[in-house]
């Protein structure tokens, strides 16, 4: 069905109420668009954007650091692994680099959890569900999630993020009354199209407007009715996936297949958030060879992000947020792995903001996590705070204007105090 | 009842009008299915819907009985009504009351009392002279006792009714054996007490259909079928996988029985009624034909066969690179089966490293068998302080203790298998290398708490994750773990989580008790699962009253899930017997994680509501099937028909055509309607307006004239001389796109 179809035939009914922006055209949305990246298993900051050189007397904190120095590009140090060099010469402008976040926990799941949503309880939504929901917008799947379990506050469902080997099989969804891509021969005329379409969402509607269904069945409904739109949006997400340049990066893979098919969702406004997750980070053995690797596909994965961005003239709008559970000791152990340590980073970027280029937080020698003072960003021991998940997740809502949403409100983060992590006069 | 009369029947009682009841009447219902519902009037015996027997209810029952009397000759077995939604009984009153109960949890109150002064339609007339009259007070009084009597199950704080047993035991048997039950079979259970509908479900268990669903339900938290998603991480090494194994093609056919070997414990157990406990204690594996080789066993099996065996194949060589070379000098060891816990896929799916110390095992093995969380437990913040300790903080320090001490007794029964999955690596042990060789002789890690459950530790001599599955089933949460386990696939979602409202929370933990404390008795799956859906959870309808706030509502859910690609094939291929894509099916295959399925690796938990992506996987499979299903339906005799039973291919009697919608309704949605309702109008005037875009479209008389017709099976003409199948075709799809369909 044609939104203006469904708009139309709709207009008698209460479903306005459940989808009150139902009259702005998809195109109409021209505000920002998240992406967050999560590396799964818990990174090791000390080897990427808190580097740490090793101390003498101590234990080796990291092996790169016996041959080679902490690597500085404008006011970020990086580490030299893996193909960092590359990514933050090429980045750090669109960087603001947090240091020293103090995750309080070791726990995988608790970790995951407080790191994408602030918190570590149950049912609170992600930064990119909350943002998805709060803009309250008719993409066709506001909302990717390439991860196993995410996170919605069951503020909305999170639609399957699309991979590019599967593009014949999205050719054929994106044109379902068509045979096959190329042809013309239908399964239904036009007009037999539309009529099944308007009974279809007229029972629909009358269903879920029915007050007395149950609470999840009057959802289910809404759900039901939301993915049936049919504006033309989704065939020119195929088109995009498809012709897609991906820098040379394989799309069929499936940490740049995400990267890919969320840019082409973006571009095509089918989307407007994303969460991503690059695997392999739980390296409790043979900690250098295995981490390299899964730093090096983190930073290709945002990499691809820029790059396609810049190729859907989307950049401007692009912001994405990189983080994982939590980071690694600050040494090896027997099996030359790394285990859980509870202090982390996070890195937001957008393109060349007035914020960018900026470190704020820190940590001691052996990555232990130092005070802030939240109203300077300066290093303060005695009166300071530590940053926590939900500083940042307050901070966050804050930057992207949707912390007095009523979807932010209802799920408080208790963080009276919200750093001033985005003005560009501060750094710690 | 033979087809004339059936026939016959329908539209006698959709034409005339005589002095008594009916007009939402389809017909259908077969002699021997109401046969069924007259000599076994329905038992009552259960905590839910048990209280038609209630005083208040006798009372009111009483004060209208005599004015019923039209009701009772018509709306009877054998009676002009009788084959309507509503079947009565003046000699059985249980059996009355719970038919008007059910008709209004289905219908309406107001529906059934309009009838009663011939409103809108009701091919018996008036009954009662008005809705002031005496009776019609009486009967509107005993039906809103009758639906307050439904809440007796949770006294106080039910606020919804419950969906009829037909409508029960067909979700029941879509979800349980992958088919809709004939329209006879439901329909005769539309008045069925609660033991009738409960033993019926318990009939659903068994067959291949039912074997799937246990697989299907335990892959949904084990996630063994990682092994078929994921070719990297852990080899399989088996002494004589490699060598027969000999092509990739090989391999992988090996790791996909492997990936299958939990789920087949747990569908043998549960298949053959033993105790669930033996899902863990079980001393033996479930082999096929494709790794019975690579066990050793012998066995020959042919294809598709499972059967229990010993795995004789465990190697173990001793040279220092491990047993990766199976050519190597034989040393084949006993290998200690722990029924799931001791597979490779459930071992494989939780890796462990020198540092890791098989926590993740214990971790989920606690999450799946205990259904206890143990990170949630004791979610609260520690200090890096806590993590930086240095001094086996998992042994001294209070922060970390709190879950080691737990969780790593449980590490340690897991010790003899090692992080590439193998039993006792180095012959003895499976310590990491670093540690075997620091400290020789011992087969666990000495800085870490022993192998037991809690304070015990494992005796000596005895196997210690044998030793654990015992414990494990011993312990009073196993039964909860078990509630827990399958709340998934009977409910289509998680248990509730601290976010959602008190009230619901506080009745989930009552019902999971309650399941949990009568499974406990006799551990066996199917009566829990019975149980399960015998539940308000399972079965609630609709609010009773609109403007309740839902945060005060015990239950949240209603009878309805959104069906897996699975479900979705298997309910069209009972409803038309055929399957998109049929030699591989396309909801299960190609189009898998597109509609919402789980890959095992990146997506361990399937979608369980609708996104844009997932409708139009649901679109392409409509239309892809609609026309064939309508050909094959009506190439074969009405008698014979799944669907098309109250039509022929030229039949375009308005009457004929608003029945045919009516059965639609039923068998492909689930939904019970009236041929005069708002819904089977605008169904029917689809039909008309599909008709019409036919015959504007001119050309030739044949169904697929400007449209393509594929999946078409043999026989069925294409020739549609009176433009009736096209329309019929588009209602199919209509149907299979509508949101009934796609969620049941």
């Amino acid at each position: 069905m044609k939104r203006r179809d469904f708009l139309k035939m709709t207009a008698a009914t209460s479903l306005f109420a459940s989808f009150p922006t139902l009259l702005k055209a998809n195109n109409d949305y021209q505000g920002m668009l998240v992406v967050t990246v999560f590396a799964r298993g818990g990174w090791d900051p000390t080897s990427f954007c808190d580097p740490k050189m090793n101390v003498a007397g101590e234990r080796v904190i990291n092996n790169w650091a016996t041959t080679n120095s902490i690597q500085t590009v404008g006011n970020i140090n990086y580490a030299p692994f893996a193909d960092n060099d590359a990514f933050f010469r090429a980045h750090y402008q669109k960087m603001l680099v947090i240091n020293g976040i103090d995750v309080k926990s070791n726990g995988h799941s608790t970790g995951t959890l407080n790191n994408m949503t602030g918190i570590m309880k149950d049912g609170y939504p992600s930064l990119a569900a909350l943002f998805a929901a709060s803009n309250k917008s008719q993409q066709l799947m506001p909302w990717l999630a390439g991860n196993s379990r995410p996170n919605s506050g069951k503020l909305l469902t999170p639609s399957t993020m699309a991979s590019r080997s599967e593009l014949e099989r999205l050719k054929r969804l994106a044109l379902t009354n068509r045979f096959r891509t190329g042809r013309t021969d239908v399964y239904l005329q036009d007009e037999e199209l539309a009529l099944i379409r308007q009974f279809r969402q007229t029972q629909g509607a009358a269903r879920m407007n029915d007050q007395q269904q149950m609470p999840k069945q009057r959802r289910q409904y809404q759900n039901f009715l939301a993915s049936t739109y049919s504006d033309g949006s989704f065939e020119n997400f195929i088109n995009l996936l498809e012709t897609a340049d991906t820098k040379g990066l394989n799309p069929n893979n499936r940490f740049f297949g995400q990267a890919a098919s969320t840019m082409a969702a973006f571009a095509a406004g089918i989307s407007l958030t994303a969460d991503i997750s690059v695997s392999g980070f739980d390296t409790h053995s043979n900690h250098d060879t295995r981490h390299a690797t899964a730093m090096t596909n983190l930073t290709s994965t945002v990499d691809l992000l820029w790059y396609m961005a810049a190729q859907y003239n989307i950049a401007d709008r692009l912001i994405v947020v990189i983080g994982s559970d939590f980071g690694r000791t600050n040494r090896y152990n027997n099996g030359d792995g790394k285990d859980h340590w509870s202090i982390t980073s996070s890195i937001i970027m957008a393109n060349n903001p007035p914020w960018g280029n900026r470190v704020v937080g820190s940590t001691d020698g052996a990555h232990f996590a130092s005070n802030i003072n939240f109203t300077n960003l300066q290093q303060d021991n005695t009166g300071g705070t530590t940053i926590e998940p939900k500083h940042v997740m307050a901070a966050m809502r804050s930057y992207l204007n949707i912390d007095s949403q009523p979807a932010s409100l209802k799920f408080d983060l208790s963080a009276p105090s919200v750093p001033d992590f985005f003005n560009p006069a501060l750094m710690t | 009842m033979n087809l004339v009369v059936r026939f016959f029947a329908i539209n006698l009682i959709a034409f005339a009008l005589t002095a008594c009841g009916g007009g939402e009447g389809t017909g259908g219902i077969t002699g021997g299915a109401n046969n069924s519902n007259g000599s076994n009037p329905p038992n009552s015996s259960t905590d839910q819907n048990n209280t038609t027997n209630s005083q208040a209810v006798m009372a009111a029952y009483g004060n209208v009985k005599s004015d019923m009397t039209a009701c009772f000759g018509c709306h009877a077995v054998g009676g002009i009504a009788g084959s309507t939604n509503l079947i009565l009984d003046v000699n059985n009153d249980s059996f009355t009351l719970d038919a008007l109960k059910n008709y209004s949890a289905t219908f309406g109150r107001n529906t059934l009392l309009s009838k009663t002064v011939g409103q809108p339609f009701h091919a018996g007339g008036a009954v009662f002279s008005s809705r002031s009259s005496q009776a019609y007070l009486n009967l509107e009084q005993l039906l809103i006792l009758l639906e307050s009597s439904q809440q007796v199950g949770n006294p106080g704080s039910l606020a919804f009714t419950i969906e009829s047993p037909a409508q029960t035991f067909r979700r029941a048997s879509l979800y349980l054996t992958g088919t809709i039950p004939d329209r006879g079979q439901v329909l005769s259970l539309q008045n069925a007490s609660d033991e009738t509908l409960r033993n019926q479900i318990l009939g659903l268990m068994n067959g291949e259909g039912f074997k799937n669903f246990l697989k299907n339900g335990a892959n949904a938290r084990l996630n063994s079928r990682h092994l078929i998603t994921s070719s990297s991480g852990v080899t399989f090494y088996n002494k004589y996988y490699l060598p027969n194994a000999d092509s990739a093609e090989n391999r992988n056919t090996v790791r996909r029985d492997l990936a299958e070997e939990p789920l087949e414990i747990i569908a043998n157990v549960v298949m053959n009624d033993r105790p669930y406990s033996e899902i863990l204690t079980a001393n033996y594996t479930m082999v096929s034909q494709y790794t019975d080789e690579s066990y050793n066993t012998g066995l020959n099996l042919a294809a598709g066969e499972w059967r229990e065996a010993q795995n004789r194949g465990q190697d173990v060589k001793t040279s220092a690179t491990f047993f990766r070379d199976a050519t190597g000098e034989n040393r084949i060891m006993d290998f200690p089966h722990a029924g799931v816990l001791s597979t490779w896929a459930f071992l494989s799916k939780y890796p462990t490293t020198a540092t890791n110390r098989n926590r993740a095992r214990a971790r989920w093995t606690m999450q799946h068998f205990l259904g206890f969380d143990i990170e949630k437990s004791a979610t609260r913040a520690i200090s890096i302080s806590d993590v930086a300790d240095e001094v086996n903080p998992t042994m001294n320090n209070p922060a970390c203790t709190v879950c080691h001490q737990t969780m790593d007794p449980i590490s340690g029964a897991f010790k003899f298998f090692h992080e590439r999955v193998g039993y006792k690596a180095s012959g003895t042990d499976s310590l990491d290398r670093r540690y075997r060789s620091q400290n020789p002789g011992v087969d666990w890690y000495q800085n870490m708490r022993p192998a037991g459950y809690g304070s015990s530790q494992v005796p000596a001599g005895a196997d210690p994750l044998q030793w654990l599955a015992q414990r494990i089933v011993e312990d009073n949460r196993f039964a909860i773990g078990a509630v827990k386990f399958w709340w998934f696939a009977v409910f289509g979602e998680d248990v509730l989580d601290e976010s959602a409202p008190r009230a619901q929370l506080d009745a989930q933990a009552v019902l999971i008790n309650r399941l949990a404390n009568n499974f406990r008795q006799n551990l066996n799956l199917k009566e829990l699962l019975a149980d399960m859906m015998m539940t308000n959870t399972f079965r609630a309808n609709k609010k009773i009253d609109a403007a309740q706030d839902d945060n005060t509502l015990s239950v949240h859910m209603g009878a309805r899930r959104l069906l897996t690609g699975y479900e979705l094939k298997q309910k069209t291929e009972s409803l038309t017997g055929l399957v998109w894509g049929r030699n591989r099916p396309n909801l299960e295959i190609a189009y898998k994680l597109l509609y919402g399925g789980a890959d095992d690796v990146t997506i361990e938990r399937r979608a369980t509501d609708m996104s844009s992506m997932m409708y139009r996987v649901a679109e392409r499979h409509a239309y892809n099937m609609g026309c064939a299903a309508v050909l094959l339906d009506f190439s074969v005799p009405r008698s014979q028909r799944r669907l098309f039973t109250e039509v022929e291919n030229n039949t375009l009697n308005e009457t004929a055509i608003r029945n045919q919608i009516v059965v639609l309704y039923e068998r492909m949605l689930n939904r019970l309607v009236t041929i005069n309702s708002v819904e089977v109008n605008q169904a029917y005037q689809l039909f008309l307006d599909l008709r019409q875009a036919r015959i504007n479209l001119g050309g030739s008389t044949r169904i697929n004239e400007g449209v393509r017709c594929d999946n078409r099976q043999d026989g069925g003409s294409l020739n549609d001389p009176n433009f009736v199948l096209s329309p019929w075709r588009g209602m199919l799809i209509a149907m299979m796109t509508d949101p009934d369909y796609l969620y049941e």
